[in-house]
């Protein structure tokens, strides 16, 4: 990639150097990587909008559960189709590097797993996250997940309202050691 | 009593139950408000929803540190419930950001704090540049007004500036593209990140071990290999009886025991030389003076390294994450996807691995009320299998201490000719010794049932680790016992651990190779009835804390040895990973990641330091070799410290000085103090915990408090009556009171529990609850104060 024509301009680098945690070289590589997604469309317009089908089909996205709720959270569309430019993309791994702290991390986990997108994540929310988490082939029975999101809610949910805000999110994923391992795609 | 209590509990539920849905359908009316946003005629419940949200959980502090309101991208809304615009929300952004003057000063730091900001902002990029370039736009005004802009004002900032763009070379250099990284990738994306950390750990070992190597090769052998090259036409051989001899012909046996040919050559101490190289002239160079610095200086590098990043990782999984284990159920949720998963099939085993976890989990929760009325009897039963179990596992470990040592006797070096297989019997021994009682610990502790499965797999790592520290402690001790009697005890030392790492190389990397591969294709044959094998982690990574271990053993009697672990390790990732995508699956239960790092960390850094007082022994105590090695003129290494770089004479007073600091008793008093203080921080620790836990007690008496109070506002809000339910229930308490009103502090956490019920049907952990009589009376204070409201 450093002999050919970068599709940037130093002032575009700079600036996503400022914005993301990532490097010039992980921006350049990330933009290869976008590319290869549907090389005709990017060779066209470096910061094209692909389908959201389209991202589902990265190896980074193609098995994950909640592909669709990532790239309808970093989408910056605002219509819920989940179609991203590059810049939703550069956005998106770079949440998901290791650079980035656990606070922001935490915050966008929260917007993932709050499907209704009322700010809460609600019962309905963490039913959803379990089954998704289980997969579509495996089933929990009605009382069983009944008592697993009672569970949840019985250590997380502080204010004792039946659905978890972020700041009752944030302070459960405070104390977990594992979730920065665990919420990081690799570029 | 108990009749009559069971009852009236019963009934408390029921009722507090009708509560409970009624505050329900409340919050679910207030929800779908929420949910349509759209402009219905109760905007005073969701408001006040919005407000005893803000306020039970700190909304507002939040925003106020952090700048990152969640819901701004999608459900801002301004006071009448609106969903604000995009460029609303720009543009509210960027006026609180504007509030903080520490942000907004025209300066290289509050440039770097503003930039954090705004990369930690949930926004998307573009309206993050347009919040940056606006911000901007505001400090030039500012700075114009304010007119202080002084050509110098950032010179206080250069060093900040010089190492943050240290920082930045440094990541793009190595972070980014760091080493193994598709390799990394493609393991963490078939097995997920937890599998990879025994790579990361690998990876971390072999960049340690380069570390030393290259300091090793550039201060001690480049030196070495330039000096024989001048001297190649007079060089020296001594035979064991320490007479001139010609040096032996290369054998290929030699390259596995290290005798022979191999023996006096630099791989060794004793292929050293105690003169001052003169190069051209120019400059003199003490091989004694740079072997003694470069090792002291490499050892307190590698301590200070391998302290910083033990405390670094102990503190991410065990400090912060103090409280771990009530989140249970939260940690198996909301961090059981690993994001970096990238395989289909994998995706399918993860899927039904946390289902079968979950599961588990929900069946434990109803046998965990049995297990607590386990009988007196099981309970010994129990303590008396561990018992047995721990004498027998110490009895192996001593036994197998004994056998070396008989072996050591037996096959002692000088009876053994040049170039024989026979040197490879104790390694192999040492090695099998190693495997098998890995094996027979992992068994046994299947046996014994401890109360968590954490602990078993600790104290089978402890076993491990305990054997293979008698096992080196039984080699050092034997011929440093001999150093009199042996030529140059220090080759001997330094062949013998080159001899186990390099069988260990054979036995458990090719080893456990093979058994991989012989499992695998059990499997092929008959995929029904075999599965295919899982990966083994403690396993393999206690192999390699052992190969650290021995370097640190080893590495001032072999210098080479740096290099060989080097490319025994790159070897061991390669063999690994072949092995792990061949043939294995990830396992179905897995510690937390930090967990595992922070343990072996532990590991490294506790032989590190038992290898310190075993050199620092040798140092000062022990005699060198008077015929071979860079040390041979002085009687012990510290010496060469002493009379070499400070100048110091035997009898003087520094000598004095330095002398008594070895002394026991000083070293013994040390010690104790060292004791003294953990447990004075360990006990205020302690004291800070169960503050905190008090406080959070506390807190969430406050948070039912206002969630009760506000309750009640919606209802008057909505113009009805202060709920005849409340009456009901007021009523019901107050009964309770009356009966229960007895002088036992465990009735009134029972007082408070109906209140609770009251407010909302909440189950609480009353073992959690500190029954010390204060905690009680302010319980109690609270309840009366709560019913005298009404």
């Amino acid at each position: 990639m450093g002999n050919q024509p970068s599709q940037f301009t130093e002032e575009e680098l700079r600036d996503y150097e400022d914005l993301t945690y990532f490097t010039r070289k992980e921006i350049l590589l990330a933009h290869e990587k976008f590319k290869a997604i549907s090389p005709e469309k990017v060779n066209h317009n470096k910061n094209a909008k692909l389908s959201m089908s389209k991202m589902m089909s990265t190896p980074e996205l193609s098995s994950n559960p909640f592909a669709d709720r990532i790239c309808q959270v970093f989408s910056s569309a605002g219509d819920n189709t989940g179609d991203c430019t590059f810049e939703d993309y550069l956005d998106m791994m770079s949440v998901f590097s290791d650079q980035a702290p656990k606070s922001v991390k935490a915050e966008h986990a929260f917007r993932i797993f709050d499907f209704d997108g009322d700010d809460m994540l609600s019962k309905n929310d963490l039913k959803q996250v379990i089954q998704r988490l289980i997969g579509f082939n495996n089933q929990f029975s009605d009382l069983d997940m009944e008592q697993l999101i009672q569970n949840i809610l019985e250590e997380a949910d502080l204010d004792d309202d039946g659905s978890l805000s972020f700041a009752e999110f944030e302070h459960v994923i405070d104390k977990s050691s594992d979730f920065t391992n665990s919420f990081r795609i690799r570029l | 009593m108990a009749q009559s209590n069971s009852n009236s509990e019963d009934d408390l539920h029921l009722n507090s139950n009708n509560s409970h849905d009624y505050n329900k359908l409340l919050l679910d009316d207030s929800k779908k408000n929420l949910d349509s946003s759209l402009f219905d005629d109760s905007y005073l419940a969701m408001n006040i929803r919005r407000w005893s949200l803000n306020i039970s959980n700190g909304r507002q502090n939040r925003k106020l540190y952090q700048f990152m309101p969640a819901k701004l991208n999608k459900t801002v809304e301004d006071g009448d419930g609106n969903l604000l615009s995009e460029v609303d929300q720009i543009e509210q952004i960027t006026q609180e950001i504007e509030s903080y003057d520490h942000l907004m000063e025209p300066n290289y730091k509050s440039e770097q704090a503003r930039i954090e900001t705004i990369k930690s902002m949930p926004q998307n990029l573009a309206a993050k540049r347009i919040i940056r370039a606006r911000l901007l736009r505001s400090i030039n005004r500012r700075s114009h007004l304010s007119n202080n802009s002084s050509p110098f004002r950032n010179c206080k900032f250069f060093p900040n500036l010089f190492m943050k763009k240290v920082k930045t070379w440094y990541r793009q250099a190595f972070k980014s593209f760091d080493f193994w990284y598709g390799s990394m990738k493609e393991i963490e994306g078939r097995f997920g990140s937890k599998l990879g950390v025994y790579f990361k750990i690998l990876r971390y070992l072999v960049l340690l071990n380069i570390f030393l190597s290259i300091f090793v090769f550039s201060f001690i052998i480049f030196p070495q290999i330039l000096y024989d090259s001048f001297q190649a036409n007079n060089l020296i051989h001594l035979d064991d009886n320490g007479n001139n001899a010609s040096l032996p012909s290369f054998h290929f046996v030699d390259i596995l025991t290290a005798e022979g040919y191999m023996r006096s050559s630099i791989l060794f101490y004793g292929g050293y030389t105690n003169e001052t190289i003169n190069i051209g002239n120019i400059s003199d160079y003490s091989l004694p003076y740079a072997y003694f610095l470069t090792m002291t200086i490499l050892y307190t590098v590698i301590f200070i390294v391998i302290s910083f990043s033990l405390l670094r990782c102990y503190r991410a999984s065990f400090i912060e994450a103090l409280d771990n284990m009530p989140n249970l159920y939260c940690h198996k949720i909301f961090c059981a996807w690993d994001f970096g998963l990238q395989d289909k099939s994998a995706a399918v085993l993860k899927h039904r691995n946390i289902y079968r976890e979950l599961k588990d989990l929900l069946l434990t929760e109803h046998k965990k009320i049995e297990d607590e009325q386990l009988s007196q009897l099981t309970k010994i039963r129990n303590f008396i299998i561990q018992l047995t179990v721990h004498i027998i596992v110490f009895g192996i470990i001593l036994f197998i201490g004994v056998v070396l040592w008989g072996l050591f006797e037996v096959y002692e070096v000088n009876s053994i000719e040049r170039s024989d297989w026979k040197y490879l019997y104790i390694p192999v021994v040492i090695n099998s010794a190693i495997l098998f009682c890995s094996i027979l610990f992992t068994w046994i502790s299947k046996a014994e049932e401890f109360k968590f499965p954490r602990m078993t797999i600790h104290i089978r790592l402890l076993r491990n680790f305990l054997l293979e520290i008698s096992i080196v402690s039984a080699l050092l001790v034997f011929w440093i016992k001999r150093n009199n009697s042996l030529v140059c005890w220090e080759n001997v030392i330094g062949s013998e651990v080159y001899r186990i790492m390099i069988v260990d190389f054979f036995i458990h990397t090719i080893g456990t190779c093979c058994y991989y591969f012989v499992r695998y294709f059990i499997h092929k044959s008959d995929p029904d009835r075999f599965d295919l094998p899982e990966f083994d982690i403690t396993h393999s990574s206690l192999g390699l804390v052992f190969n650290q271990f021995l370097i640190y053993v080893g590495l001032p009697f072999s210098p080479f040895l740096s290099v060989i672990a080097v490319v025994k390790f790159i070897l061991m990732f390669y063999i690994m990973k072949l092995t792990l995508i061949k043939c294995c699956k990830a396992p179905m239960k897995l510690w937390k990641s930090k967990q595992i790092q922070t343990f072996f960390l532990i590991g490294i850094f506790t032989t590190l330091v038992i290898v310190f007082v075993v050199h620092g022994l040798v140092i000062t105590k022990i005699q060198v070799s008077k015929t071979c090695g860079p040390f041979k003129s002085y009687e012990n290494m510290s010496q060469i410290f002493m009379e070499g770089i400070l100048k110091i004479k035997e009898g003087q007073i520094f000598w004095k000085i330095f002398t008594s600091f070895t002394k026991p008793a000083f070293v013994g008093g040390i010690l104790l103090t060292m004791c003294v203080s953990v447990y004075y921080l360990r006990a205020k620790a302690q004291a800070q915990v169960a503050k905190v836990k008090l406080l959070k007690e506390m807190l969430y008496l406050e948070a039912k408090d206002k969630e009760f109070l506000l309750g009640n506002i919606s209802r008057l809000a909505q113009g009805k009556p202060l709920s005849c339910n409340f009456h009901e229930d007021e009523d019901r308490i107050s009964e309770q009171d009356n009966v229960q009103a007895m002088p036992i502090d465990g009735f009134a956490a029972e007082d408070w529990k109906y209140e609770n019920n009251l407010a909302r049907n909440l189950r609480l952990d009353f073992e959690h609850i500190p029954t010390t009589s204060g905690y009680t009376r302010f319980c109690d204070d609270e309840i009366r104060n709560r019913l005298s409201r009404y």
